[in-house]
């Protein structure tokens, strides 16, 4: 279904949101001079940010540290008051803090926890069932349902300061669906995780979506987890919206290259090569010579076939280059 | 009309009678936790315990030692001093088992680390929940002692004691109870706008030392202050007065004052705090 015909479920006019901060000089004098003469001066964390989110679709929010990601996130779930702009979620104002609307949404921070830390988790799953008034019934099967699709079931019974920073992550997601949250945030949910546990949970995350419809925002500094999870992304730097739509219009509108790998069949001159692109890498992988060239997107294809011709090559291979660089070259060209 | 408007209230009747099992039901939940963490440390309990009675009996020297000088104080004698000190110590015993550790760790971590916000996001509120995120069952244990020298005391002074003043004392009691809660509120809304807002808290638990003799004993100001600021004297003066047969309207004015006082500040001040608020980066 096209967007425009959908209502959305989060909505976000002119958003803004501003910190007074003091900057103090350093030093002892410094100190003494705050005391009776401080200089103030406004952070602008958010700075006019526009966008709508549809039901069920899984939005990547992504910045460098300090954009106004988390700041965005608090905002929508109510924790920050804006200093400007119109904020809906689910047809709430979040910062009315209005328990119907609490019920109806979950905000996980990667760096922070609910869990009880000297209890096992399980404790703190029974304390959220009686605050969000969760029907013992439908408590029983959506734990069921979680602690299946996390693998989590022996570790329950387990003090929370005894469990592993992938194990306590599995938990605090448990804990924040228990009640099926129909909008869904994750603030840097695999953080500090091994890839293995990331992996884990970027499946549990595409599967929870799947099954239960829920929208999610997420931001992450691993590329890998929007790549993986996000169909649109949002790129945001210093407070401002810098892209906003499909991953893959990101790749069209930014990445300027292509990634071509081949293998020879006998040694090449580097010099010949860099005829037809930008040499990243050279070398020998066991009896073949291996090399890697940036080549213009639009020719690639017609360089490609060029070399084919020229070279004696055993194998080609044409990539897009990673997300990441891509998203380096956004900064940068936004910064320019 | 009047069938539509009955059905209202029982609706309203009904939903307040939910709301209060709700919010029961919440209290419970972290009491078990609270239980259950306190279990897991078992030994800090007991030496918690232990430091808590070696303080009270601190308390009970001096007041001995103050009566060895003296047969009366502010019109009160030793029974009904003790009548006080006990009265204080319930109230005091209840305020520490059930919210005084929730507003202080509030107060000293939960707005510096943002921790807060877990606390905001939930469909509970905040104030309630974090005032009882921290029991401390062990004061529970005070509690009950200084209920039995209470109970003794008051069967010294049972002359003075009628059914309506023992009432009067409950209400007062509870009363006193509201208006401490309110005032924590007060001093832990301060946190909202001030880093070292745990100091105010600290004076107020350390005033409370101070304060379950009679309020007459001090110069006008103090009393004033332990009245209205540092309402200590609502815990064991003014309801133990009453008790005794020896309350005044001005008493009663003044209570119910500061009642509606604390109320409409803390009230204030937590929802000014609230819209203050600006949690921790990440």
């Amino acid at each position: 279904m096209p967007q425009s015909s959908r209502t959305p479920i989060i909505s976000i006019q002119g958003l803004k949101k501003y910190f007074k901060v003091y900057r103090k000089e350093p030093g002892l004098w410094g100190s003494i001079k705050s005391l009776w003469h401080r200089e103030y001066e406004e952070v602008k964390a958010v700075d006019d940010i526009s966008f709508d989110i549809y039901p069920g679709e899984v939005v990547g929010f992504i910045g460098q540290n300090g954009a106004g990601k988390t700041t965005t996130l608090k905002v929508l779930s109510g924790l920050l008051y804006p200093s400007e702009g119109q904020v809906s979620v689910l047809g709430y104002n979040p910062w009315d803090r209005k328990p119907e609307f609490q019920k109806q949404f979950a905000l996980v921070m990667g760096q922070k926890n609910q869990l009880w830390w000297d209890l096992p988790a399980m404790e703190t799953f029974l304390l959220n069932k009686a605050i969000y008034e969760i029907p013992t019934a439908q408590f029983g099967k959506t734990l069921d349902k979680l602690v299946d699709l996390l693998d989590v079931r022996d570790i329950l019974n387990i003090q929370v300061r005894k469990l592993s920073l992938g194990q306590r992550m599995k938990c605090e997601l448990i804990a924040a669906l228990l009640h099926n949250p129909k909008v869904l945030f994750l603030d840097e949910p695999t953080i500090g995780l091994d890839v293995v546990m990331q992996k884990v949970l970027r499946d549990f995350i595409k599967q929870y979506n799947k099954e239960f419809g829920a929208t999610i925002i997420l931001t992450s500094h691993y590329m890998d987890d929007v790549k993986e999870l996000c169909e649109r992304a949002i790129i945001i730097d210093k407070g401002h919206k810098i892209f906003d739509g499909r991953l893959q219009s990101i790749i069209d509108k930014y990445a300027r290259n292509k990634i071509l790998s081949l293998v020879f069949g006998e040694k090449v001159s580097s010099k010949e090569l860099a005829k037809y692109g930008q040499v990243k890498e050279l070398g020998e992988d066991g009896t073949a010579l291996t090399a890697t060239l940036l080549v213009p997107r639009k020719h690639a294809a017609k360089t490609a076939a060029k070399i084919l011709e020229k070279f004696p090559v055993q194998d080609v291979n044409i990539e897009e280059p990673p997300i990441e660089a891509i998203i380096r070259e956004v900064f940068q060209t936004k910064n320019n | 009309m009047d069938v539509v408007s009955s059905q209202q209230k029982l609706r309203k009747y009904g939903d307040l009678t939910m709301r209060l099992g709700y919010y029961l039901k919440v209290f419970g939940q972290m009491a078990k936790l609270a239980l259950a963490t306190i279990l897991e440390y078992r030994v800090d309990a007991v030496v918690r315990s232990f430091y808590m009675f070696a303080y009270i009996s601190g308390t009970l020297l001096l007041i001995n030692t103050v009566f060895t000088q003296t047969n009366f104080l502010g019109g009160f004698d030793y029974n009904e001093i003790m009548l006080m000190y006990a009265s204080m110590m319930v109230m005091w015993a209840l305020m520490e088992t059930f919210f005084f550790d929730g507003f202080k760790y509030f107060v000293l971590y939960d707005i510096r680390n943002g921790d807060f916000d877990k606390t905001l996001i939930k469909p509970v509120n905040p104030l309630f929940l974090l005032s009882i995120s921290k029991f401390r069952i062990e004061s529970a244990l005070i509690g009950v002692v200084m209920m039995c020298v209470f109970l003794y005391y008051a069967s010294l002074n049972l002359s003075s004691i009628t059914f309506v003043s023992a009432v009067i004392y409950l209400g007062f009691f509870i009363l006193g109870i509201y208006i401490h809660y309110r005032v924590f509120t007060c001093y832990a809304s301060l946190a909202f706008f001030m880093t070292k807002a745990s100091q105010a808290l600290r004076t107020l638990q350390s005033a409370s030392d101070q304060c379950f003799y009679p309020t007459i004993i001090y110069p006008w100001p103090v009393g004033l202050v332990f009245f209205t600021l540092l309402p200590i004297a609502l815990a064991a003066y003014v309801p133990v007065s009453f008790l005794l047969n020896r309350g005044s309207f001005l008493l009663l004015g003044g209570t119910l004052l500061v009642a509606i006082g604390s109320t409409l500040l803390s009230s204030y001040l937590w929802k000014m705090g609230l819209q203050q608020y600006s949690s921790a980066s990440s």
